[in-house]
């Protein structure tokens, strides 16, 4: 379990990230979503040891945060990094031996990502996905407890995409590990992850359950005329979650439910809303989109 | 260090270094050989030629009656005195301790270029101190510095270990690389110098007192005095390229030293001519330096060592990886 509290950096004047405490539970994928500076690669950069806090605590495992921990965790941060003038190969047998890994699982990694062909060649051969691959071969050999992956999806192609989904969701299930993922496929991460973080300007927004987002029916109704929001509330006033403007979030016990909701304001003459079911995507945009004020 | 071995097995660059390093070193010692043949009518030696030590006892006495015999008012006398009396030193010694005479070879003599397989060597040697400035610092900008130029310093600086073990790791190899490449120039240098000329296997050094060493110890003093150079100088260069890190910045810094400490400083401050440089070994007898300068220059190397390694090591823990 990694536990962060308080944790602040900067760099210079620009504060990165502050005053964000949170609480990674093992075995899950946690998927971490927010806009570009937000700070979601320094986060992912201080779980890794590649840069000192200002202040704050991190704990990995119960254990405050230290050169040790970096065998337990696999990083994939930035841009692809090998030698140019050594081959895929040699490469990944370099970097797992200082890491003190055997090569047992490189075959069946480079097999499930298809490198076979170019495993061989020099790293300055390869292409973008090529290099994206060899990085994943290249985590997933470490075998390590936690993996953070930041855009892990950039240059796959989609076959590429759909592997990687699969030996993650594999890795957690069957192996115990904890996935700490940063995309901006708010799509991919959907169907993959069990914990969404926002984070936003460097400070957590909130941090969500994706079993209860399947599970609790919200649904999103905006309407084109302000002045109906007020007509509406007669009707929803019960399952009213929010409301924010002209957008109103309502919480259904049944799904069934929405289609006689949707008559019902068509009875009170509001003829131009538009409904939709609670996603990452809308929560994307309500979280690190306008500002809400969820009650 | 094994790992990072295995790394610059697989590189061009460390076989490139060594070819070039010895390639350097066989021409240099050509070009000087010839260089030498011309020059060797100014050999000469204060001790003339004897066969016995009755021979050697006479021509002490010879010496005293000249000593005895120099004006005090003349202008040279001082000089002729102190020249004088040295070789009086000399053949009190070898009247005492004998020596036939094709055995020995006075130090200062070694020091100019002379028909003499040791001296020889020597002068080739000169050239190693610019041959590992040059190897020191493409070696420590590809151990150190590249790393942050193909960004693999983020995979590298993660990993279960501290990263000051990690820089010493690196250090070990780069020391034990330098090293190797010293003792091949030396070989070389030796290997030339003894299959060019005749040796003698002793050497009286001239100073205050007389002392006499054999040629295989001054060797292993020479050997000694470029491996210790080339360690603290190569040493310097390395914990530069740690503290400085980037790249390019690293080129421009360890170009800018290598001129100062090679060039700038020899040719503006002649007395610390041998801060930076291969000083040979007993040079304190000569005139160009003094036992207490060269304890200085090895105190200020040492030190100056020291404050850069705890700064380097300090500075590169404490800064992001980014």
């Amino acid at each position: 379990m990694i536990n962060i509290s308080n944790v602040h950096k900067s760099y210079g004047k620009v504060k990165a990230i502050s005053e964000i405490s949170l609480t990674l539970e093992r075995n899950k994928i946690i998927g971490l979503v927010g806009n570009n500076g937000s700070g979601k690669t320094t986060l992912m950069k201080i779980l890794s040891g590649m840069i000192n806090l200002d202040y704050g605590e991190v704990f990995i495992n119960g254990e405050r945060l230290n050169y040790k921990h970096n065998l337990l965790i696999a990083n994939l941060i930035e841009e692809p990094c090998f030698y140019p003038g050594l081959t895929g190969k040699e490469n990944l047998c370099y970097f797992l031996k200082i890491n003190d890994r055997e090569n047992l699982n490189l075959s069946k990694y480079v097999d499930l990502f298809n490198m076979n062909e170019h495993i061989n060649n020099k790293y300055r051969t390869y292409s973008q996905g090529m290099k994206q691959r060899l990085r994943l071969i290249y985590i997933l050999s470490r075998d390590t407890e936690y993996l953070l992956l930041d855009e892990p999806l950039i240059g796959l192609d989609h076959l590429a995409i759909q592997i990687l989904k699969k030996e993650l969701v594999k890795q957690v299930n069957e192996k115990n590990k904890t996935v700490f993922v940063v995309s901006h496929n708010i799509k991919d991460l959907e169907s993959i992850c069990d914990e969404i973080i926002f984070i936003k300007e460097g400070k957590l927004v909130n941090k969500i359950n994706m079993k209860d987002i399947k599970k609790r029916n919200r649904y999103e109704i905006s309407f084109f005329n302000e002045n109906d929001v007020e007509y509406a509330k007669q009707i929803l006033v019960e399952k009213i979650f929010s409301i924010n403007k002209n957008k109103v979030i309502i919480e259904l016990d049944d799904e069934t439910m929405i289609s006689s909701i949707i008559k019902s304001l068509v009875d009170l003459s509001i003829k131009e809303v538009k409904v939709v079911q609670d996603s990452l995507t809308t929560l994307y945009l309500r979280y690190l989109g306008d500002n809400t004020n969820d009650k | 260090m094994i790992n990072e071995f295995y790394k610059l097995k697989k590189s061009h660059i460390f076989y490139l270094m060594i070819f070039i390093s010895v390639i350097i070193m066989i021409l240099f010692s050509f070009y000087y050989y010839e260089k030498q043949v011309d020059i060797k009518i100014y050999w000469y030696t204060e001790i003339e030629q004897y066969n016995n030590k009755t021979e050697v006892i006479d021509l002490l006495d010879e010496v005293k009656k000249e000593i005895n015999s120099l004006n005090p008012m003349d202008i040279n006398y001082e000089l002729e005195y102190s020249n004088l009396n040295e070789v009086k030193k000399i053949y009190e010694y070898l009247s005492i301790n004998y020596v036939p005479y094709n055995d020995i070879i006075e130090y200062d003599v070694i020091q100019i270029f002379n028909n003499n397989n040791v001296a020889y060597a020597n002068t080739i040697l000169s050239i190693n101190s610019y041959i590992i400035f040059v190897i020191s610092i493409i070696f420590a900008l590809y151990l150190i510095n590249l790393d942050f130029l193909y960004g693999t310093h983020k995979k590298l600086y993660t990993r279960g270990e501290k990263r000051t073990t990690i820089i010493k790791n690196k250090y070990l190899l780069y020391l034990s690389v330098i090293v190797f490449i010293t003792l091949l120039l030396i070989a070389i240098g030796y290997a030339m110098g003894f299959s060019y000329h005749d040796s003698k296997p002793f050497i009286i050094f001239t100073g205050d007192n007389v002392s006499i060493l054999k040629t295989q110890n001054y060797m292993l003093l020479d050997i000694f005095s470029t491996i210790f150079n080339n360690i603290i100088v190569s040493s310097i260069i390395f914990y530069l390229a740690v503290l400085i890190r980037k790249f390019l910045s690293s080129i421009v810094i360890l170009i800018t030293f290598s001129t100062i400490a090679l060039f700038i400083i020899p040719m503006l401050l002649p007395e610390l001519e041998y801060l930076f440089l291969f000083m040979p070994p007993m040079n304190f007898y000569t005139e160009s330096s003094s036992l207490i300068n060269t304890c200085i220059f090895i105190i200020i190397k040492l030190i100056s060592l020291l404050c850069l390694i705890f700064i380097s090591l300090f500075t590169f823990n404490k800064r992001d990886l980014i």
